[in-house]
């Protein structure tokens, strides 16, 4: 084995693409040189068709709910139908009598909420695992609940927990959080942090102008549309599983800890998985039960929850209620921010959303204080961007508030307030595509049809995006070169749909002068070296820099063999499309493969560690134009114009969708999405996708994304993620629009019929009055 | 439909309801005419992509669940059980159907049509290789139900208007937002969408 290398430091160009400047940075030894600005790429953030559509447009894409074997077993869960209650005994005599059933009792003696898992079974088909389920008879007593945010907030509130609850925290979350907070009834926090003046009242106190707002957004479900499910089989003591997941490695790792088995005894795989958005990082608790049932049944056994399951106990985005106060100077730029939020994930924590008033904008002072409130409904999650969304909603309602009070235009409170150069190049650049400058003249005419009483009202609404560039390090690729010129490339990471399959190909395709369809990409599965979980805009980030290395160390290998051929110094050596060059002269890719002394040549690649330097956050802005109907309360998103930087992009195509994919979401969010509770009973009355409205084809307006390309410097291929800011800023986007559409700002999503109603009266009682 | 027997549980009634309303619908007076076996009667067989199949079920087996766990086509998904996500869509007798919301004794002695029918990874149609081009995709769960969906309206309407493409595809839920490729596919425009 070699000596390790000192590391190299070279001098890079960094910052906005054609604006970039000079600095030095740190490369690992082993690590690919930095791609630099200015050199040609052929299919490097090129646009092009997804790699494995094929399978999926065809249906031979296998999922976790797809897998079948001899002998499979079914498994369902028995579930609390009631908010809160006592378990005083569950008989499952019943079980015994019904051939081929095994199952699996929790030690439980309170079931928290609608849905709280209390038995696991699996039997040979799907109607007997269901008539099962109807044979197990759970005695309750029921004890009192609440199910809503701000009544279990008042003193005398029943109490979700008796005991102080720990949090958790997943690979989709936002950075900090954890550790020891005070709970009091069922108010866990507050847990403080700031920047600036710790005593914000002096600058209240000497502002030109102070807002008070408060901002509510509720609840809102993954509804991924592959429900959460496992698969398991036991093959003498070693555990195989396939699982809905946005990590296998995650998954494994948990296995083999309840299992108390080593990992190499743990195979999980995942190609391919119908969306996670946060809530599949673990192995969940039907993937434990599918493990544990097959074990005593010594059969397989697949775990699939239904629907309502899905939509009651596998995860959502916590509600919030925002309280804040600001301090503004006649420019709009603000002095100072007070920012408190409560939000409930049910019986879990990481409600937080004060990220964003502390990240987004360069407020010099801030003061936030977040609390989690612990309600009788299902546990919330991770999900895309955590907090984000509800923040931005929160932030940027205040901004559009100083605007309307100082008769600023809104994007001029944004300038007053937003130094970085990215952001304000997004500014600039998305503004032109809205036809921003059309605003104020919407205004006028909004005030006219009102006048006339027509129903129609034009609206231009604006926000940003923050997220932050997050690593999850260890990473590790193999490429293998054979002789007669094929190429495979390994990695363990999932298939979620954001085509890691594709970034992979097109990355190993530049270092190595091929096409991207002739590398032969293998993923999903834990017996490949170590990618990243799917979430949080880590995956791309993490894995594409060890995915270069390791073709970029075999195209060096390669090139040493090519030389002599060429009768060139191996370092003048080049990679052409098919071909290795030096001196005006090349040889073909094939006739070097077939040179290898070896039957393959096998490299690795790692991921390196993050070069030093240039601000951690990914930014974005979003511009939405939306049509309200004053008489019928709809609203209409006509177009919506998204500006997202996120490095150097792998692969242009794959940054759309996953950028339009989050401005979909972010809409669904703003307008449609609502969990529906009875609050006697404490029970969801909308766990399904008739009632619980997500949104649809005919709801899909223009969506114009743009990228601005960045040399970040912290990576060999400037990369960073997308996911996440794609989505943060569409419903903060979406909301302004319609208050200015209004006239009335609105405070609370989703932006129903019934609210647009009522904000209209409102204005029309303002008027008379 | 349903007897009322010990296996027949509310959602399966639910179910058999909800079928007999889109059966009705799509095949007219045939499916009140008395000339088909009674469910739990003996074996029955359904085209599917040509194949005769023969199966035995009870009478609660939903057609897609025997696609998926019978004869092994799972590229048609179960995304809700309750024909509101669109995910388990096949043709029947050339019409798109929640195959979730149909009894599999429904579809005896007709026509179905899956994914898997219409094309193969090396062999697209002309319509799944719009989806492929024009990235009407991301995770692909709701995807095979989609191009079914596309795949009925291009039969009937092979120059679609941009409403028509929306309402075709309004049955199907793609939370990966992948709606605007999907739409471009539809409409024949395989560069509309992630390549716009």
């Amino acid at each position: 084995m070699a000596e390790p290398k000192a590391a190299n430091r070279t001098k890079i160009r960094v910052g906005l693409a054609g604006k970039t400047v000079e600095k030095e940075v740190e490369v690992a030894a082993g690590d690919a040189p930095p791609l630099a600005e200015g050199q040609p790429r052929r299919v490097f953030g090129s646009r092009r068709p997804r790699l494995d559509g094929r399978f999926k447009v065809t249906g031979r894409a296998v999922y976790a709910h797809d897998v079948r074997r001899e002998g499979l077993l079914h498994g369902r869960i028995l579930r609390s139908p009631h908010a809160h209650a006592r378990i005083v005994s569950v008989d499952t005599s019943a079980l015994a009598k019904i051939p081929g059933v095994v199952f699996e009792l929790l030690e439980k003696k309170e079931v928290r909420y609608q849905g709280d898992p209390i038995l696991a079974l699996a039997a040979p088909s799907l109607a007997a695992a269901e008539d099962a389920l109807h044979a197990v008879a759970v005695n309750y007593e029921i004890l009192p609940h609440v199910v809503d945010l701000e009544e279990a907030m008042k003193d005398l509130a029943p109490l979700v927990f008796e005991k102080p609850v720990a949090e958790r925290h997943t690979a989709g979350d936002a950075p900090g959080g954890g550790g020891a907070l005070p709970q009091k009834g069922n108010i866990r926090g507050p847990r403080a942090s700031g920047r600036g003046e710790k005593n914000l009242a002096k600058l209240f106190a000497d502002a030109d102008g102070v807002v008070e707002l408060t901002v509510r957004t509720q609840v809102q479900t993954h509804a991924c549309m592959e429900t959460h499910s496992s698969f398991a089989e036991w093959k003498g003591d070693e555990l195989h599983v396939v699982a809905s997941t946005q990590g296998v490695f995650s998954v494994r790792d948990e296995l083999a800890e309840v299992f108390h088995l080593p990992k190499d005894k743990v195979h999980v795989t995942a190609a391919y998985v119908g969306g996670g958005f946060g809530s599949k990082f673990g192995a969940g608790d039907y993937g434990v039960f599918a493990a544990k049932l097959a074990k005593k049944a010594g059969r397989p056994v697949r775990l699939i929850l239904d629907r309502k399951e899905d939509q009651l106990a596998a995860g959502n985005r916590p509600d919030s209620l925002n309280r804040m106060k600001a301090a503004y100077r006649k420019d709009g730029s603000v002095t100072a921010f007070s920012y408190a939020s409560f939000g409930t994930a049910g019986v879990a924590t990481g409600a937080g959303t004060g990220a964003v008033v502390k990240n987004s904008y360069a407020f010099p002072n801030v003061a936030v204080e977040e609390s989690d409130v612990f309600t009788n409904l299902g546990p919330g999650c991770a999900m895309r961007a955590p907090g984000h969304p509800q923040g931005t909603l929160a932030v940027e309602a205040v901004l559009d508030e100083i605007a309307a009070r100082l008769t600023l235009d809104p994007l001029a409170v944004r300038l007053a307030n937003d130094p970085v150069d990215i952001r304000r190049a997004e500014w600039e650049r998305g503004a032109r595509e809205i036809r921003w400058e059309r605003r104020s003249a919407l205004t006028a005419k909004n005030r006219e049809a009102a006048a006339k009483g027509l129903p129609l009202r034009r609206g231009l609404g604006c926000a940003a995006s923050v997220w932050y560039n997050i690593v999850s390090p260890g990473s590790q690729v193999i490429v293998r070169v054979h002789r007669d010129g094929s190429v495979e490339v390994e990695n363990g990471v999932q298939e979620i749909g954001c085509g890691n399959p594709t970034t992979i190909a097109v990355t190993v395709a530049e270092e190595l002068g091929l096409a991207p369809e002739s590398v032969r990409v293998k993923w999903g599965s834990t017996a490949y070296p170590y990618g990243p979980a799917s979430g949080g805009s880590t995956t791309t980030v993490s894995l594409i820099p060890a995915v270069r290395a390791a073709a970029w160390n075999a195209a060096r290998k390669l090139a040493a063999i090519a030389a002599p051929l060429l009768g060139a110094q191996e370092s003048d050596v080049v990679v052409g499309e098919g071909v290795f060059g030096a001196g005006g002269k090349t040889v073909s890719w094939k006739s070097v493969c077939a040179k290898l002394p070896g039957d393959v040549l096998v490299t690795t690649g790692d991921r390196a560690k993050d070069y030093d330097g240039t601000d951690p956050r990914l930014f974005g802005v979003q511009f939405a134009e939306v049509v309200v109907d004053v008489e019928t309360g709809i609203v209409t998103v006509e177009k919506v114009v998204a500006v997202h930087d996120c490095g150097l992009p792998v692969w242009r195509t794959g940054v759309d969708g996953q950028i339009r994919g989050g401005v979909l979401q972010g809409i669904s969010y703003a307008l449609y999405e609502e969990r529906h509770i009875d609050r006697r009973s404490g029970r969801v009355l909308n766990p399904n996708l008739e009632m619980y409205k997500i949104l649809g084809a005919k709801d899909a307006p223009e969506i114009v994304p743009i990228l601005i390309d960045v040399y970040t410097g912290k990576n060999n291929t400037h990369t960073r993620g997308i996911g996440e800011p794609a989505t943060v800023p569409t419903s903060a986007a979406v909301v302004n629009a319609i208050s200015h559409a209004l006239g009335v700002r609105i405070t609370e999503i989703p932006v129903t019929p019934a609210r647009i109603l009522a904000a209209v009266a409102s204005r029309r009682k303002e008027v008379t009055a | 439909m349903t007897n009322g027997s010990r296996g027949v549980t509310r959602r399966g009634l639910l179910k058999g309801l909800a079928t007999t309303a889109v059966a009705g619908a799509a095949s007219g007076a045939s499916a009140l005419a008395d000339d088909r076996k009674r469910p739990g009667e003996g074996t029955i067989t359904v085209t599917v992509n040509g194949t005769p199949r023969p199966g035995v079920f009870a009478p609660r087996t939903t057609l897609a669940e025997a696609l998926r766990e019978t004869w092994g086509l799972t590229g048609t998904k179960i995304g809700c059980d309750r024909g509101a996500c669109g995910a388990c869509t096949v043709l029947l007798d050339g019409l798109a159907v929640n195959s979730c919301m149909t009894l599999v004794h429904d579809a005896d002695g007709r026509n179905v049509t899956t994914i898997e029918g219409l094309g193969a990874p090396d062999a697209l149609s002309p319509l799944q290789r719009a989806f492929v081009e024009a990235d009407g995709m991301q995770c692909g769960f709701c995807t095979p139900g989609m191009v079914v969906s596309a795949e009925a309206l291009r039969r009937r309407t092979p120059d679609p208007k941009p409403e028509e493409v929306r309402a075709a595809l309004a049955g199907n839920l793609c939370r990966c937002g992948a709606y605007t490729g999907a739409i471009a596919a539809c409409a024949g425009d395989r560069t509309g969408g992630s390549h716009g």
